[in-house]
């Protein structure tokens, strides 16, 4: 039976067009995902069904039928008793969806009054019964707490369960695990299929994540500059894409497979939205383009049943179809350093940061975001630092930058201690390490030309020769137009900022670069560029990566050896394939299992339950003990030594002592 | 044979600085695109650009007014040329007949008699007598008055409206912006025209006690207003800025004095400290009246000391905004980046700190001017502020307090101090909100 039924929905903003002819039915029970990159209208699609459509934007067209009710007729007094009752809403950032000033229970209680009306005694008891039901534990006392009390995944559970009190029939989730670690997003996707299955709910689903929508999707839609191109059911399309964007995106995902070569990226950028299109609105960017795509919008075809594309190719007359692009060109292997030499090598670093209170500013305890790690980095090699946030990989990557000075331990760059290096001394060490950074609209200075921040570092170590011929060099190398030198950041988009912050940071040649989640701001197509552009540098200057992320795909791809670190500390450490193919740690098993992963395949069910602890106040002895499925009476007093299972290996696990 | 000896206050010198800076920051700011874009933003919002019009004629009267000269004394023999002790400007000049057109004591805008009665030389009991000036051109005609004026008022606005055709014309074409100044200007011009024809034989605005011209006073109190208003900044703002970006981007112990400090002054009240200040500095100026070789220069370092004064107490609000600002910039990847590159703090704070709360300062600029015009009409109110032989609007309304008790009451100049304070600070507060919309980053998206 079909709930929702979407025909032909458009949505203007000024000239432009974030969706275009947009259909598609979601049957009682089943899952729908919408799938595409940044800018594509996917949450403008889901607005548009709540008509929560923000100011500038109007409905231009189409109908939306949900429960045989066309919602575009109703008035919205009448709308707003549809909206919570038949179709609920949850969003990306739960901090910021819940209301800070008002508890848990006043904000669930709110949506019970207004849909099942009850208030007071029967409204908490229901209230409790549905924060049992998100798997939120003492769902009595977290009734009365605020916000800020719960972790960012105890927020989410607290936002479905609003979105849950009116009983919804649709519940529209939009990205609701992208703000979340793996292992807590893990148990919120867990939550949301077991809720849907109990409730015969239908759910619409945003996202971007292939994996996520492997994982919990009946069918999908790919969306392109605002259009639906491409409706199928998940096996089919994850056996074989059909559109060509659908095709790159599948091309463009980092994996071990991947390892020798480039991956695919798509040239060009997505449109804007305020194009008029004559044809297809890929075809600029579609390697498969015919004279036919430019002037003709194509129809949709239906080449395998229950698979509908929007795509020329597909046309009888067409006969040769594309096939999966595959890595694009081999590379060359990278000679690894085999002499024994190390770039880096911290010893039992530690960065702890004292919590003060009271009128005195007395220091009551420390944040031990950093406690006691080891590492060695050999030249060319790239070492990836894998965990959830909050585990302190940042503060590693700053501290070995001697960005914040860490409170013990020693970071030897070259042999060189840095560690209570004077100022003046530090500043000649400065040129063999650089970072590059998260986000690419924070990193680069807005009211400086694009030639001046990259030339910065070269004038504050002082480096013989002519920056501008540099300059312009290093916009080349990392795919940028030398003339771009005279342009301001805000001009570029977030791929192209980050070439820029690469440039900035090889201006000074450095032998090693810290990369601190470099492309996890950007889309998958994007990503891709930017690892290619990392790969071919690793290659043609030999550098050495201290790569910081939290996704395995990337590490897999790029990575020589992995550290998982949790809670400050290193818990394993060896080569990425010994790592990531047979992880030893329990929280190294669980955090891979945990990654939704494409073929749609789930791993172990060894999931890890509740959250991260704070770093203010570690559990004693080993500190995973409180998650660990496996954990022992020994686990609970004393933190596990280094234990060495091969050559390359370290685990800090009692299991293995 | 020069007829006048060109005078320079302080108060010109830094007027006059502060504008060059003014001039070539707007230069530099129109070279950098980023600015430029948000001037041009400035430039689409017809209430600011409005504004704008009105201010600038304010700044027009400031500046002229700001011309000092002293005007050459008819030769005496063969002597070395003697100058008047008096300090005139190129405003007075432009004005002179309003200036020197004084009558006895109070009439009313427009009138032909004084506000008084008084004993007319030659007849019996007290009558109000014929003004020197104020109409003179109608003898005794008087019955003619009403006609006159409205003859003098159309005339003024058919000039004023040929002007107008002719500027707006210039100015043809355009987005919002352009229309709001062409529309500006059409009330600029319908108000001086009359004004202008009228002020050639009345006394538009009336006259106060000793028989000056109301306009003429309302015309120069715009340039201590003006004075006040942004000489203020000269102090305010290298403090604010260095103390603010310092306590935000060092930290540590001169993070917590830098805070000790504005929160010590901040806890002050406000009125007492501007009072205790003015009142020692008076006694240093009294006690040394061989500094000064005329009034005009004393009348100068009183408004300049105000000045200080006022800059003294206002500079920890955009500090404290400064000090948050940077505390948040700081922790920012490109202000990371730089310091891993090893670059130095105060070429962080050049580069990377200082550009990116420029929108801010600038705001609090804006913002500050409106409020300080008014700080200083409180404070001569209260008698703590300009020189008493300065023409200022609080002046002004300090000797409204009498004219008000009277019977009948003077109300003119009050309304003329209100409504020209009025028109300045509206325009002011006007231009910050379209400044703050224009440079606000986040209402840029």
């Amino acid at each position: 039976m079909t709930l929702l039924s979407a025909r032909n929905l458009s949505v203007r903003i000024g000239a432009a067009h974030p969706v275009a002819d947009v259909s598609f039915d979601i049957a009682a029970g089943e899952t729908f995902a919408l799938l595409g990159e940044s800018g594509c209208g996917k949450s403008m699609t889901a607005l548009a069904l709540m008509r929560l459509l923000p100011d500038a934007a109007r409905i231009d067209g189409g109908t939306v039928t949900l429960a045989d009710v066309d919602l575009f007729a109703l008035s919205e007094a009448e709308m707003r008793r549809q909206r919570g009752r038949q179709a609920a809403m949850i969003f990306q950032e739960p901090a910021t969806s819940l209301n800070p000033v008002l508890t848990v229970g006043q904000q669930i209680g709110e949506s019970l009054a207004l849909h099942r009306r009850l208030r007071g005694q029967p409204a908490r008891e229901a209230g409790v019964e549905l924060l049992r039901a998100v798997g939120i534990p003492d769902p009595r006392r977290r009734w009365d707490e605020y916000p800020f009390q719960l972790s960012g995944g105890m927020k989410q559970r607290a936002m479905i369960a609003m979105a849950l009190a009116g009983e919804p029939r649709l519940l529209i989730a939009d990205e609701p695990t992208t703000a979340l670690d793996v292992t807590i997003q893990a148990q919120v996707l867990d939550l949301l299929a077991d809720l849907q299955k109990a409730r015969g709910m239908a759910l619409l689903l945003i996202s971007h994540d292939l994996g996520v929508v492997a994982r919990m999707a009946d069918r999908i839609g790919v969306m392109y500059a605002g259009q639906l191109v491409e409706v199928a059911e998940r096996a089919a399309f994850f056996a074989r894409p059909a559109h060509p964007y659908a095709q790159k995106l599948f091309a463009a995902l980092p994996d071990a497979k991947a390892r020798n070569g480039r991956l695919a990226t798509i040239p060009g950028q997505v449109p804007p939205l305020d194009t008029h299109f004559a044809g297809c609105r890929f075809a600029e960017r579609c390697a498969a383009v015919m004279e036919v795509c430019r002037h003709q919008p194509p129809p949709w075809f239906e080449p395998v049943a229950g698979q509908r594309v929007r795509c020329h190719l597909y046309a009888e007359s067409v006969v040769s179809r594309p096939t999966e692009a595959a890595a694009e060109t081999e590379m060359p292997a990278v000679a690894a350093a085999a002499n024994g030499e190390t770039i880096l090598d911290v010893v039992d670093l530690k960065v702890h940061f004292p919590i003060r209170r009271g009128l005195f500013r007395r220091v009551v305890g420390h944040v031990r975001a950093v406690d006691g790690v080891s590492l060695t980095l050999a030249p060319g090699r790239t070492l990836a630092l894998v965990g959830e946030s909050g585990c302190g990989k940042t503060t590693l990557g700053k501290a070995v930058l001697q960005l914040i000075a860490p409170s013990a331990g020693r970071v030897r760059y070259r042999g060189v201690e840095l560690c209570g290096l004077p100022p003046k001394t530090l500043r000649g060490a400065r040129a063999g390490m650089q970072m590059v950074f998260q986000d690419p609209y924070g990193s680069l200075n807005p009211r400086m030309r694009v030639g001046d921040i990259v030339a910065e570092g070269m004038q504050a170590l002082r480096l013989p020769g002519d920056h501008r011929v540099r300059v312009n060099d290093l916009l080349q190398q990392v795919g940028l137009a030398a003339a771009m030198a005279d342009r301001f950041p805000h001009e570029f988009s977030g791929g192209q900022r980050q070439r820029i912050a690469i440039a900035r940071a090889l201006a000074v040649d450095p032998r090693l670069l810290i990369c601190d989640e470099p492309t996890s701001a950007l889309d998958v197509s994007v990503q891709a560029q930017i690892l290619n552009l990392l790969r071919d540098l690793r290659a043609s200057l030999g550098l050495a990566y201290l790569f910081i992320t939290h996704n395995i795909a990337v590490v897999d791809y790029l990575a020589d050896e992995v550290a998982v670190m949790y809670l400050g500390r290193i818990v394993e450490r060896g080569t990425a394939e010994e790592i990531l193919r047979n992880p030893r740690h329990p929280y190294t098993v669980a955090l891979i299992a945990a990654v939704p992963r494409v073929d749609g395949v789930r791993g172990e069910v060894l999931s890890v339950a509740g959250d991260m602890p704070s770093p203010a106040n570690p559990p004693s002895g080993c500190h995973f003990h409180p998650r660990c499925p496996q954990a022992m009476e020994r686990c609970r007093s004393e933190y596990p030594g280094e234990t060495g299972v091969s050559a390359t290996r370290v685990v800090r696990c009692h299991l293995y002592d | 044979m020069i007829e006048f000896k060109p005078v320079l206050l302080w108060s010109d010198i830094l007027l006059f600085v502060l504008l060059g800076l003014t001039l070539s920051g707007a230069y530099a700011s129109w070279r950098s695109e980023p600015m430029r874009r948000q001037w041009q933003r400035l430039g689409r919002n017809a209430a600011g650009m409005a504004a704008a019009m009105v201010l600038s004629f304010f700044i027009v009267v400031g500046v002229l007014d700001s011309l000092h000269y002293r005007a050459r004394l008819p030769a005496q023999g063969d002597t070395a040329p003697v100058y008047g002790v008096e300090v005139l400007s190129v405003l007075d000049a432009l004005l002179m007949p309003l200036k020197t057109n004084s009558e006895k004591t109070y009439s009313a805008p427009l009138a032909m008699r004084l506000f008084a009665k008084e004993a007319v030389e030659g007849e019996v009991g007290r009558d109000f007598p014929r003004l020197r000036y104020g109409g003179a051109h109608l003898g005794d005609d008087e019955e003619n008055h009403g006609w006159d004026v409205a003859v003098q008022v159309l005339g003024g606005l058919g000039a004023s409206m040929a002007i107008w055709l002719a500027l707006a014309w210039r100015l043809r074409g355009g987005g919002p912006g352009r229309a709001a100044v062409r529309w500006s200007l059409l009330l600029l011009c319908l108000a001086a025209g009359p004004t202008i024809a009228l002020a050639a034989h009345y006394h538009v605005l009336g006259t106060d006690k000793v028989g000056q011209d109301v306009l003429y006073l309302a015309l120069k109190s715009i340039r201590t207003g003006l004075l006040i208003g942004t000489l203020t900044t000269l102090v305010t703002l290298p403090l604010a800025v260095l103390l603010g970006i310092l306590a935000g981007y060092a930290g540590g112990w001169l993070d917590d004095a830098i805070q000790y400090v504005y929160t010590t002054l901040n806890s002050i009240p406000g009125v007492l400290l501007i009072a205790a200040a003015v009142l020692m500095m008076q006694v240093v100026i009294d006690t040394h009246p061989d500094w000064f070789s005329t009034a005009a220069e004393r009348a100068d370092a009183r408004l300049l000391a105000l000045c200080f004064i006022l800059g003294m107490t206002s500079w920890t609000g955009l500090a404290r905004l400064l000090r948050g600002e940077t505390l948040k910039l700081r922790e920012l990847d490109y202000v990371q980046a730089a310091q891993a590159f090893g670059v130095s703090r105060r070429a962080i704070m050049l580069r990377h700190i200082l550009p990116n709360v420029s929108h801010i300062v600038l705001i609090a600029l804006v913002m500050d001017f409106s409020s300080l015009v008014l700080a200083e009409a409180v404070l001569s109110y209260v008698g703590i502020g300009v020189d008493p032989t300065t023409i200022s609007f609080g002046t002004m309304i300090n000797a409204a307090r009498m004219e008000l008790a009277r019977e009948p009451m003077v109300w003119w100049s009050l309304v003329a101090a209100f409504s020209f304070m009025f028109a300045l600070v509206l325009a002011a507060n006007l231009f910050a909100d379209a400044v703050r919309d224009a440079f606000d980053p986040r209402a840029a998206q």
